[in-house]
């Protein structure tokens, strides 16, 4: 098969099939000979060869993406009289059901919490049939509506945890032991949706000043549960006919997965699989421990009247065990010089150190949501960062970069544009970074007597470290996909490391591989220029992630790495006003990861950079945080991107879609199976059912509630 | 009063199926001919039904939508919903807000941006 021309290295050949499919999709699209109707016939025949030749069983129910809650800079940011438009929870439930023992639909109930429930995405339609909000009641779900894959969106309609219950008929045709089973209820699904509760407290100003820009991207509120499924295996009813209910893993997943009989998992609490259960209501809950693309299997078994179909029900389960990354935007800008206007009601930023113009003021509200932060480097010389965020999705995500396109668009066009953003203008002192002049909500002049507005848009992420390897792949497809193999490699021959322990290796090789090479750093800002991924987490905070069973991996690789007597930035690089000849030894850099001497690595700042703690004025970017004390993630920010706001938007997506996909709880249905054994895959490519009984993930409050 | 049975009526859809089999199969031996010429008549109309039936798992249902995905198919390899690195492909062909056209162009423009 024709190879995949992005990811199999853009040969020449690839170059040219990718150019001959977009002529030939062009000539496609303008061809009249083609019809712009369905090919019904087509269709027909499709459906008989999608029929599938097993009957299948594939209820499934999704809350797509990870939804977003508001946090405390969130909420301090925009004040209740412009908050972010809502995004709603994508809610869809189905029920693909062929065949087998589940084909007459369902119920689903809500039990607990409060949700509004609409059938379109702006939430201006409410569900028919349901109360608004919902905080009672069921929904009757027929076997065409579930086949439908109807979308719901979803909002919280007040604050507290939110449970919903999927019950699945059974087939009228199932028959075990007739007539008593064809009325039986198999199995109930719980569905647990958890959310960050919005922390209503007004950040003080000085904290909310202090903490301007330095920290975008990373969640800040204390209420955040790791997701969970909770699955819950009924009694037969009528009694009698149930010999056991059983849930069941595949050995060779076992440790991907924990079930367990409460919702926080007790520490040394084993993993509860291949446990057969008594004829009585089970509950349990079901959790991710290590990231798994390729999903978990297990299997929910029900003995009835004296026939087992083990397995007979299948859910893939792809666990989840952290957040979903949030991004933050900056647009920086050097050499601004701040003034006040006149009547003190607001700041000037001029992009050079020119007379303000004489042009028209152009008066716009480009930027609503945005704020801008100026950090002093001498008297009255601010270096600017216009800051947006953070994000959760992609929705906001979208938003986000259309509103940074308009306002550097407008900067650009206008010789002066003044924006009406919620800005924090700091201080103009040389040197003084915490103390600020704070003007939120005023007018900004940008002036640009030049229409020369340069800048560098970078992007800030909360990452867990299990997924940092492929993080810093997607983002530096050089250095970070080589440290990506190199460490996968590495573990592959290591069976002790698991994706945390990779994680944090590729992080280290990844500045290995930048830095070990790299030429004398004359760039003031010093090594930070060299990186497209530059940790803002210090690696001993990274170190203290793993368990003392991935340290130990980690440290088997450190010490045995061929390099440790090379330098990073062996030739030098420039630091502060100074020049410092040479980066430390790789080896004593890592031995200072494991060693955390004064809290930090060697790296987290590099040498002759002031370490960080010791009331630098303005400190060093690298290593300054530790991990996000919420969430545990590991701080990052993404370098490189320039004016494309376009380019942005697919690099995030595309970091977005994989967090998206690890971040929620999806999966496929596997085939019905009455033997206890897996059999063999469907016939033809693995034919891939949209399934998984089971899906879930935070929900917020209803936005537009200020007290929700 | 003109009667047409349904012996008949299977009759035309088999026709019209099998022309559009035959403009998509066409189509296919024309634009990728080092990857297709190999394979016999049946085998690959079959491919062109498999296909098709993946189309419509994606909800495209025009005749000009099931073409343009089979040319993609064809770039990226008729397996191509199964590699891992191509799930942003799928994920983005699954996304019910974008219309098909636009998917097409993220993906070309994403798979031309590396």
């Amino acid at each position: 098969m024709a190879a995949n021309p992005k990811r199999s290295g853009g040969d020449e050949a690839d170059d040219d099939r990718l150019k001959r499919a977009k002529v030939a999709d062009r000539d496609v699209a303008a061809a009249a000979a083609v019809a712009d109707h369905p090919p019904a016939t087509v269709v027909t025949t499709c459906a008989t060869a999608a029929a599938a030749p097993r009957a299948t069983v594939t209820p499934w129910i999704r809350f797509t993406p990870g939804a977003i809650l508001f946090d405390r800079r969130l909420r301090t940011t925009f004040a209740a009289a412009n908050p972010p438009l809502p995004t709603p929870t994508l809610l869809t439930f189905g029920c693909n059901a062929v065949g087998g023992v589940y084909a007459r639909g369902g119920q689903i109930t809500i039990v607990q919490g409060s949700l509004r429930v609409f059938t379109d995405a702006a939430c201006t339609l409410p569900w028919p049939g349901i109360a608004d909000p919902w905080t009672a009641g069921t929904i009757d779900i027929d076997n065409a509506r579930l086949a439908s894959f109807a979308p719901a969106y979803v909002l919280g309609g007040a604050r507290g945890d939110v449970r919903l219950l999927l019950a699945l008929d059974l087939d009228e045709a199932f028959m075990v032991n007739p007539p008593a089973t064809a009325a039986a209820l198999a199995v109930e699904l719980t569905l647990e949706l958890f959310r960050r509760a919005p922390n209503e407290a007004v950040m003080p100003p000085l904290r909310a000043l202090g903490n301007g820009g330095r920290h975008v991207g990373v969640p800040a509120n204390a209420d955040i549960h790791s997701s969970r499924v909770h699955v819950r295996a009924r009694a037969s009813n009528p009694q009698g006919h149930g010999g056991r209910l059983v849930i069941q893993v595949r050995a060779t997943d076992a440790g991907r997965l924990a079930l367990f009989p409460n919702r926080v998992r007790t520490l040394g609490e084993a993993d509860g699989f291949n446990v057969e259960f008594a004829d009585a209501d089970t509950d349990r809950w079901v959790a991710g421990l290590v990231a798994e693309p390729n999903g978990v299997v297990i299997g929910l078994g029900l003995r009835v009247g004296g026939a087992t179909l083990a397995f007979g029900d299948c859910v893939r389960v792809r666990p989840i065990v952290e957040q979903p990354t949030s991004i933050g935007l900056e647009w920086e800008n050097t050499s601004n010089l701040v003034q006040l206007h006149h009547s003190a009601t607001g700041a000037r930023i001029t992009t050079t150190a020119f007379a303000a113009s004489k042009a028209t003021v152009f008066r716009s509200a480009v930027a609503p949501n945005m704020r801008v932060d100026t950090e002093i480097n001498a008297a009255g010389q601010a270096y600017s960062e216009i800051v947006i965020g953070p994000a959760y999705n992609y929705t906001e995500l979208e938003a986000m970069l259309a509103e940074v396109k308009r306002f550097v668009d407008a900067v650009i066009l206008h010789r002066t544009c003044t924006a009406r953003l919620p800005a924090n203008i700091h201080s103009r002192e040389a040197g003084n970074y915490a103390t600020v002049l704070y003007l939120a909500r005023r007018l900004v002049t940008f002036v640009n007597p030049y229409h020369q507005f340069g800048g560098t848009m970078q992007g800030t992420f909360a990452v867990p470290i299990w997924a940092l390897a492929t993080f810093i792949a997607e983002l530096d497809g050089d250095d970070g996909s080589a440290a990506k193999t190199a460490a996968e490699t590495w573990a592959d021959a290591h069976a002790a490391a698991d994706d945390a322990c990779v994680g944090l290796i590729t992080a280290c090789e990844y500045y290995i591989r930048v830095f070990a090479g790299a030429p004398a750093v004359a760039a003031a800002d010093g090594p930070k220029t060299r990186t497209t991924v530059m940790f803002r987490t210090d690696f001993c905070a990274m170190y203290a992630q793993l368990p003392a069973a991935q340290q130990a991996a980690f440290g088997v690789w450190a010490a045995g790495d061929a390099r440790r007597g090379a330098r990073l930035l062996p030739n030098g690089y420039a630091c502060g006003g100074g020049f410092q000849p040479q980066g430390p030894q790789i080896g004593a850099w890592l031995d200072s990861v494991i060693a955390g001497g004064a809290g930090k690595d060697l790296m987290s700042p590099p040498p002759a950079f002031a370490r960080h703690g010791t009331g630098e004025p303005i400190p060093y970017a690298m290593g300054l945080l530790g991990v996000d004390v919420v969430t545990q993630h590991v701080i990052a920010e993404y370098r490189v991107a320039t004016w494309q706001t376009h380019t942005l938007n697919l690099y995030f997506t595309r970091v977005l879609d994989e967090w998206a996909r690890r971040c929620e709880l999806a999966g496929t249905a596997t085939w019905v199976n009455t033997t206890g054994d897996w059999g063999p895959p469907p016939v033809g490519p693995a034919r891939r059912h949209r399934g998984a009984a089971v899906a879930y993930t935070h929900i917020r409050a209803h936005p537009g509630d200020p007290n929700s | 009063m003109l009667v047409i049975r349904q012996a008949q009526l299977s009759a035309l859809a088999d026709a019209k199926r099998r022309a559009f089999e035959d403009r998509c199969a066409s189509f296919l031996r024309t634009t990728w001919p080092e990857d297709h010429e190999q394979l016999g008549e049946d085998e690959l109309r079959g491919l062109v039904r498999e296909r098709s039936a993946r189309a419509a798992d994606f909800g495209l249902t025009t005749e000009r939508d099931i073409q343009r995905f089979l040319n993609l198919s064809a770039l990226l390899g008729h397996d191509f919903e199964w590699q891992p690195r191509n799930e942003w492909i799928v994920t983005l062909l699954r996304d019910s807000t974008i219309p098909f056209p636009g998917k097409l162009e993220i993906i070309y423009r994403v798979l031309g941006s590396g």
